[in-house]
Formats: structure tokens, sequence, C-alpha cells
């Protein structure tokens, strides 16, 4: 693979970033090799995020056939 | 020849956790993060007995990610690149922030988040009750 590239002018307004975070950057330049790693070890509780209580459809509406769900 | 970045404003909020700002050129950038995050309900008291060495991502070697390279070659019509504001509200763990240029960045952070709930400590507490009478 051979790769060109042409830079032509470049003017940027502004820019608005809330957070940068585990290994990201933001660069504003030029650079030649990038490598970020990141590593999480994460328990499932910290994933359920909302409501606890099951949500059920009302009487009757209730798929007794799996080829309900395609009707 | 390499470009020049002009920035008329920048504004950085918070910074934690081995993390870089950099203005102007670097060569090799570097930032490495280890943190063990606890959350415990009730609060927590001290971060005795969270050890780095009690857990094995902080130790584990991962295969290094390939190095590609690959054929370029770069025209600079224009050596300035222009921007007005840049406003960041965080930046953390091993994360770069550079207005410059720069060969080569390397980052690599490792998190390891511990939930403990009430219920829990309780039930572990009973446990220990229960090895005591029996020792």
């Amino acid at each position: 693979m051979y790769f060109e590239v042409h830079n032509w002018g470049l003017n940027v307004g502004g820019i608005d970033i809330t957070a940068i975070a585990s290994s990201s950057v933001f660069l504003v330049g030029d650079n030649d090799c990038m490598q970020l790693q990141s590593y999480y070890d994460t328990p499932p509780e910290s994933y359920i995020v909302g409501s606890l209580v099951p949500l059920s459809r009302e009487d009757g509406e209730s798929i007794t056939n799996v080829s309900d769900i395609n009707n | 020849m390499s470009r020049t970045s002009t920035i008329k404003l920048v504004r950085v909020n918070n910074m934690i956790n081995s993390c870089i700002f950099e203005i102007g050129d670097a060569t090799i950038l570097k930032p490495k993060a280890n943190v063990i995050a606890i959350q415990k309900e009730g609060g927590i008291k001290s971060d005795e007995g969270y050890s780095f060495s009690n857990y094995p991502l902080f130790s584990k070697k991962f295969a290094p990610l390939p190095k590609t390279i690959i054929q370029k070659a770069t025209f600079n019509h224009n050596n300035n690149i222009h921007v007005n504001a840049i406003d960041i509200t965080g930046v953390t763990a091993a994360s770069v922030v550079q207005l410059g240029n720069v060969n080569t960045i390397d980052a690599e952070s490792r998190l390891k988040h511990i939930r403990i709930l009430q219920s829990d400590e309780q039930s572990d507490e009973q446990v220990h009750m229960i090895t005591k009478k029996n020792d």
C-alpha cells in the first residue's frame, strides 16, 4: 500500500470536549505511530442500568408461539 | 517540513491519573496508569488491603500490538494548523492532549473496578464467624 497525503490549509473554529479518558489522545499536529491500550476488569453489577422492575406485556398480548413474533 | 499548530485559546478544567498536556513537539510519549476503583455502599474509610499485587490484571503481560509500517508520503502545501478555541472538561488515565507534533505515543491504562455491597459484607462476616467457631 502506498499512502499519499496532501495537507492544504486547516482552520478550525472551536473544539469542545467533555472527557478524554483511558489511554485516549487529542492531538493538534502530526504523528507517526500511536499505540493505545486499555484493560478493564469490571463486575457485571456495574452494567445494570435502569429499571429493576421486569417489563411484561399486558394480558392477551403474550406471545405463545415463536412464529407470532414474525407476524 | 513539519507543520506548526497555532491555537488561540485552550481551557482544560481537570487533569488526573498520569495524563499529559504538552505544548510543543515531542519524540515519544508513554503515559501509563494503574487504577483500582472501589465503590463501597456506605462509603470507604481507607485503601488498606487493596494492593496492585493482589490483582493479576496489573502484572499480566499482554502481547504487544503489531507495528504496521505503511509506505507513505506527506506533502504540506500549507504549514499551519489553526484552531481558534479548545475547551476540555476532563483528561484522565494515561491520556494525552498535545498541541504540536509527536513521533510515537505508547499509552497503557489498567482499571480494576470493585463493587462492595452492604449485603455482601454481612455475608462475609457470617462466613468469618463460622470459620472462627470451627477453629
